[in-house]
């Protein structure tokens, strides 16, 4: 009897043990593990713990957070890419700070101006920027103003000028977590701006020029019209000059706007190069005879052929020829040449005339500039030639290159490729 | 050298609040003495006003940095590289204004020397202002990156800012004994020069200052210093 009772005993104890162990240790254990795989942020492979109950409830609401937590981390990654591709892509320096005032996320750009490595991104701003007014900027918008802007010179010699505009970042609740703040460097615009008084001051001054003249003449006419016949045909032959002049200008000043505007195409043909300049020697003769100079010719009939605007390349040449016979003496000689290189062709004009001296050749083909400016009148143009000849090998894919010494003569190159890439 | 993270947070906190403090004067007092300059150099009475105003935040920034140490040496009373950086700091404040100072003088002598037609001598001060400006910046470089070599090189230099001062003084004296009648001119010309000798001195503090902070040696007063590269 006494067996009897002590096995059922321990058969309760067994059956008791077990129903613990599957209802309470084992699901415990099985989700000190999940939470642990969770920490990590591993994905487990079952969520289920136990069949049923309690603990196979807290296992599915561990699967949901699992998965809302899976969500929200990629949704941060994608937009931690996304804000770093977005800098990347700036051309503006692009610094983020947090509402501590450090350095969040820099763009090369930003790096660059400040001269810092990307392992410096937990600084402090001013540690970086060291400007009183972009941090006080910076402060203002950390405190709860709109955007803010300013202006500071770079760091590390010159006058690099860069605007700088500050914008908070505010999460949902219009809490302020940080700002941005924007470099844009103005070194550029400054150029752009400079460049385009210079032109319109340029243009003007070459306009006003000719109608002076022009208006002084027509004085004196409309004072005293009865003039003796010699002295009227030589005012209107000085008037006719300056006409034409003021025509040449307004022709390629209009020349080179088209040139440079974002609509400038090409209307490409096939041309041969030594036939080409053959047709443009014999058009030249007339101007060479004038003031007696030989020109040769060098261009080897099997030179490839080339595909390039031709209207466009008689304008490269004009302006060429035009230049050397206007700068050789009397007697003087123009050698004109295609070669076959590397890139290409390569179109050249050589006089032996006055010259460029050497400070000056690398400004040649910028617009107005010239060389000689006391002898400029007498020889006529407009001083935008050869910035129009640059143009329209740049529109062909190439490049022009000019060699002078003062007293031996100028050569100027135009480098074409084959083909021009419409 | 980047010194380790501070265990206490707060302290750490406390401490890059008063580096920004003196980095904003530092950025202050080199606008308020390259607008002094400029307006010497441009005739712009506006950059010397501008250059004379400003002193007044350099000034309450001055107070600010040193309520702000003296707060953080009671608060946390810190000890080795702490206190060095701490102490540096409001030292480095102290010559700071002191240069804003030297800012507003040159922008006074500026502004009267702008009354009158342009003297040519005015180029004289153009070596000075580029050299002290640029023992400016490298103190203030040295003392942000703790960079002691930079520091110890500010001495040498100063010697021949020291002399760059004299050769300018030298031939202004000259001027002065060929065309008296431009003698008040010369001599503002001559402060000008000397503010900008005083502009080294300070930066030569802040250099001594850093490599304080950074090495814990007083480069101070010493005789042998390195000659400029």
């Amino acid at each position: 009897m006494g067996w009897v009772a002590f096995a059922l005993a321990m058969a309760l104890l067994l059956y008791g043990s077990g129903r613990v162990w599957r209802e309470w240790i084992g699901p415990t254990r099985h989700l000190d593990r999940l939470v642990q795989a969770l920490e990590s942020e591993e994905t487990p492979a079952t969520f289920l713990i136990g069949e049923r109950g309690r603990m196979r409830r807290i296992g599915l609401a561990l699967e949901g957070l699992s998965l809302r937590q899976k969500t929200l981390r990629e949704q941060a990654q994608e937009r931690e890419l996304g804000i770093q591709a977005v800098a990347r892509a700036s051309a503006d320096g692009v610094a983020l700070v947090d509402h501590e005032r450090r350095l969040r996320l820099t763009n090369s750009v930003f790096r660059g101006m400040f001269g810092i490595t990307a392992e410096r991104d937990d600084e402090s701003f001013i540690e970086i920027v060291r400007d009183a007014v972009v941090e006080r900027s910076l402060g203002e918008v950390l405190s709860g103003s709109t955007t803010q802007r300013s202006a500071m010179t770079l760091p590390g010699g010159g006058d690099r000028q860069v605007e700088v505009v500050v914008e908070p970042i505010q999460d949902e609740a219009q809490n302020i977590q940080g700002a941005v703040a924007l470099f844009r460097d103005l070194s550029g615009v400054r150029q752009t701006e400079a460049l385009r008084r210079d032109f319109v001051a340029n243009v003007s001054h070459e306009l006003r020029t000719p109608l002076a003249i022009l208006r002084g003449y027509l004085e004196t006419l409309l004072e005293n019209p009865k003039q003796p016949p010699a002295e009227l045909l030589r005012i209107f032959e000085v008037m006719e000059r300056h006409s034409n002049r003021l025509t040449l200008l307004i022709d390629d000043v209009l020349s080179l706007a088209r040139l440079e505007g974002p609509g400038a195409t090409l209307d490409l043909t096939t041309i041969r190069p030594a036939a080409f300049l053959r047709g443009m020697m014999r058009d030249w003769e007339k101007q060479f005879a004038a003031k007696n100079l030989t020109a040769n010719l060098e261009a080897a009939d099997d030179l490839p052929a080339l595909q390039v605007d031709e209207a466009r390349l008689q304008e490269v040449i004009y302006n060429l020829l035009d230049n050397a016979v206007k700068y050789s003496d009397a007697g003087g000689r123009v050698e004109v040449r295609a070669t076959r290189e590397a890139e290409g062709i390569c179109f050249s004009v050589a006089d032996r005339g006055t010259g460029i001296p050497a400070r000056d050749l690398p400004r040649i083909f910028e617009r107005f500039f010239r060389a000689d400016k006391s002898r400029q009148r007498e020889r006529g143009g407009t001083g935008l030639g050869l910035s129009i000849v640059k143009h329209i090998a740049q529109l062909h894919g190439g490049h022009v290159a000019a060699e002078s010494a003062l007293g031996a003569g100028t050569t100027v190159r135009i480098y074409l490729p084959l083909v021009t890439k419409s | 050298m980047i010194a380790p993270k501070h265990i206490l947070g707060t302290f750490d906190e406390a401490l890059g609040n008063l580096r920004n403090n003196v980095l904003m004067m530092a950025s202050l007092a080199s606008r308020s003495l390259e607008n002094a300059l400029n307006g010497l150099q441009q005739r712009d009475d506006d950059l010397c006003a501008t250059a004379i105003a400003d002193d007044e935040e350099v000034d309450q920034l001055e107070k600010q940095v040193d309520k702000e140490g003296i707060d953080l040496l009671l608060r946390f009373q810190p000890v080795a590289s702490d206190l060095r950086r701490v102490v540096a700091a409001m030292k480095l404040c102290s010559n700071l204004e002191r240069m804003a100072d030297q800012a507003v003088n040159i922008a006074r002598k500026a502004r009267k020397l702008n009354r009158h037609p342009v003297l040519p001598e005015t180029d004289l001060i153009d070596p000075l202002r580029e050299h002290a400006m640029a023992m400016f910046k490298d103190s203030i470089d040295a003392f942000v990156r703790e960079d002691i070599e930079l520091g110890r090189s500010l001495k040498a230099r100063d010697r021949l800012l020291d002399e760059l001062n004299r050769n300018a003084s030298r031939q202004l004296v000259e001027r002065m004994a060929q065309d008296p009648e431009q003698l008040r001119g010369y001599l503002n010309l001559m402060f000008i020069a000397r503010h900008l000798e005083r502009v080294g001195d300070h930066a030569t503090n802040i250099a001594e200052d850093a490599v304080y902070a950074a090495a814990a040696e007083d480069i101070r007063h010493q005789p042998n210093a390195p000659a400029a590269a």
